[in-house]
């Protein structure tokens, strides 16, 4: 078989949301021999922009782009032996620490975003919910993330990301972290109130924020440019 | 699921009610009506007062209406695409007869040219919730004694599906769409009645003269013919919804049976529209909700009566399941021709049938697998079943469009619904095609409505 061919039957996966194809598929790339960076590329994460593309234009439904994304994650976890012994790990700007503030015990929208970001390479530190702002400091501590994605749904429970973002300061490591928050109720106003570096209103634009606060990590341009950037037109470009 | 807005008691003695005003009251046959209808009427035991009345004993009424069929097929070109009343499915009809268009360039009204009726029918023929069209304007581009048959034309060469045509008070256009309807029948077009016709009773209890005699040359053709009434309630019918109800279904039978007694066995459709009057001004008010109440009542009556049933209104007809229903595309009381609003109403009226039906309770809809597989705390976004159920679900594409914006917001602007459903209802237009009607038919067509009515009128 061509690996044209093969990364037909991975993207076909991908598109069809099948894991257990993609990760067989990813596994038959490997024996064959194949640059595990290009199969990832050529055969998972470049159908997933398609299907992500899909979404934004309403041809798609989210329950069929978060299969697509456990497709990549599957093949992803298949390849990434491979991919370690290619390339040194993820650098802290794809580590990203995940968590519903304190008091808020939601998490279906932080479950995507962390699906998402998964699929597209990031390493994900998932805290889970009602997460007290010293867990978010302790984990970025342990763990050197450059990233923190923080998810709210009750406006009582809003002020809990401010929490956060004053704990980070006070322990002195807000100057190497970007943020971003998420959630029914929050509003790039909002965002940019509490200090936060972006605002997403969906899945696809967390990603999309995240990608760009990844590749203008902190200590580079100055915060917040991103919090407009990223609100409804990165709907429209995964 | 069903709507039960009459008790049998209630529906019983509303129709005891309903053949006693056509015993007592009678119907008005105004002196204008043709000598032959008037022997034929006669001739047929029915006595015509000095005053004009026709009083019809309940008797009369009865046995007449026995030999009307339960069960009329309206012909479409497509024979995927007939209309069987026959109980089992409600099937909807584009809004008519409007004398204006919303110009989807200017956005200004205009008087309806012709071109109006071949792009709505070409609209409502792509648009699948639409089963059968309604001539949605009167063409005012087209000289008067030429319209109606230039109309049917135009429809005809713009949908496969069936067209019904409203109110033709001139006999002579009902025999010309006898003709028509004969052509595409020997040219094989369908073999089932390529048109039908509305003929209203003029409230309070009013005979059409025309409309009667042009339902008669239809009824002699064997084409269906629509038994309408459209009481306005506190102007033309009594100011309460019972008292409407009464009058419209006291003159649909009473305009269906004098139809079964000349043409026993024709195929009538038993039609009511009520609505109530503005009280400021008089003029018909459809946002009375009491109008779906009235509109499912008579639905109920004409089932009992034992024929098709076709209404006006909204989710509440709908539930009472009519055999027909008239909705969509015209605004200002159905006077004004809005090719966007055909669109948005076509979402509508796709919401109103998903919610009138009844939900299955199966192992699979239950899903009690998936609720256990899922556990407390999880989500159910990425589960097969999700993905095999979630093509069912209803996106709003135009109703809902609207999404604010917040201001600061570097989100795009979004296009209203208005602009969203206009857009999708030029696409459609422009887009959409019909198959061209063979072109023997079309040529006889042509012909027929180029000669016009004067002819056909002797022919008979």
């Amino acid at each position: 078989m061509g690996d044209g061919l093969l990364f037909e039957r991975m993207q076909a996966a991908v598109t069809e949301g099948d894991a257990d194809r993609a990760r067989a598929l990813a596994e038959e790339a490997l024996r064959a021999g194949l640059d595990p960076i290009e199969v990832l590329e050529r055969g998972y994460t470049s159908a997933l922009r398609t299907v992500g593309d899909g979404w934004a234009r309403g041809d798609v439904y989210l329950p069929e782009m978060m299969l697509s994304a456990e497709a990549v994650k599957a093949a992803l976890h298949a390849l990434t032996p491979a991919l370690r012994a290619r390339s040194a790990p993820s650098d802290a700007s794809a580590l990203c620490v995940l968590g519903t503030v304190q008091g808020d015990i939601h998490d279906i929208g932080k479950n995507i975003v962390g699906t998402l970001l998964e699929a597209f390479g990031f390493l994900i530190v998932d805290l889970g919910t009602d997460v007290a702002p010293e867990r978010f400091v302790a984990a970025v501590r342990e763990t050197g993330a450059g990233l923190v994605g923080l998810s709210a749904l009750l406006t009582s429970t809003m002020p809990g990301m401010k929490a956060v973002l004053d704990a980070l300061e006070e322990a002195g490591l807000r100057s190497r972290v970007r943020v971003a928050v998420g959630g029914a109720p929050i509003t790039p106003a909002f965002a940019r109130d509490i200090g936060a570096d972006g605002f997403a209103e969906d899945g696809v634009s967390a990603l999309r924020l995240f990608q760009s606060l990844a590749a203008a990590p902190a200590g580079g341009p100055a915060a917040g440019t991103a919090a407009g950037a990223m609100t409804g037109e990165a709907r429209h470009a995964l | 699921m069903r709507f039960e807005p009459l008790t049998e008691t209630e529906a019983l003695s509303v129709h005891d009610a309903a053949l006693q005003i056509l015993e007592e009251v009678g119907l008005l046959l105004p002196p204008s009506t043709s000598k032959p209808v008037a022997t034929r009427l006669r001739d047929a035991g029915l006595a015509i007062s000095a005053d004009g009345r026709l009083r019809l004993p309940r008797a009369m009424v009865g046995a007449a209406l026995r030999h009307a069929p339960r069960r009329v097929v309206l012909g479409a070109r497509d024979a995927r695409r007939h209309a069987t009343l026959d109980g089992t499915a409600t099937y909807v009809t584009t809004d008519g007869c409007g004398s204006k268009t919303l110009d989807p360039k200017t956005g200004l009204r205009r008087p309806a040219i012709l071109a109006d009726i071949a792009a709505s029918a070409r609209l409502a023929d792509a648009l699948p919730g639409f089963h059968v069209y309604w001539m949605m304007v009167s063409a005012e581009d087209v000289p008067l004694q030429a319209r109606v048959g230039r109309e049917y034309l135009t429809a005809l060469r713009s949908t496969t599906k069936h067209v019904q045509m409203i109110d033709v008070s001139r006999p002579e256009e009902a025999r010309l769409l006898v003709d028509m309807a004969r052509v595409l029948r020997e040219t094989g077009v369908t073999a089932e009645a390529p048109v039908s016709m509305l003929i209203s009773v003029v409230s309070p209890l009013r005979l059409d003269p025309g409309g009667l005699e042009s339902a008669l040359a239809f009824a002699a053709a064997g084409l269906p013919i629509v038994s309408c009434s459209m009481p306005i309630s506190g102007v033309t019918s009594p100011a309460t919804a019972p008292g409407t109800l009464l009058l419209a279904h006291a003159e649909i039978l009473g305009f269906a049976a004098l139809i079964q007694t000349l043409h026993p066995g024709a195929p009538v459709i038993y039609c009511s529209f009520p609505a109530f009057g503005d009280p400021r001004s008089g003029i018909t008010n459809y946002r009375d909700p009491r109008r779906f109440w009235a509109a499912a009542a008579a639905t109920r009556l004409g089932q009992r009566s034992g024929l098709p049933c076709f209404t006006s209104g909204e989710l509440a007809s709908l539930l009472a399941r009519p055999d027909m229903l008239c909705f969509g595309g015209l605004l200002e009381v159905s006077t004004v021709l809005s090719f966007e609003q055909m669109v948005i109403d076509h979402e509508l009226l796709r919401d109103w049938t998903l919610s009138a039906a009844p939900q299955p309770i199966t192992p699979d809809t239950l899903a009690l697998d998936v609720i256990r597989a899922v556990g407390p705390g999880g989500h159910f976004l990425t589960q097969r079943h999700t993905a095999r159920h979630i093509r069912e679900f209803v996106v709003p594409r135009f109703a809902d469009a609207d999404r604010p914006v917040e201001p600061g917001s570097a989100a795009p602007p979004v296009a209203s619904s208005q602009d969203q459903a206009r857009s999708e209802a030029l696409r459609l237009i422009a887009t959409h095609e019909v198959p061209p009607l063979p072109s023997a038919a079309d040529a006889a067509l042509e012909r027929l409505v180029l000669e016009g009515a004067p002819t056909h009128a002797t022919a008979r």
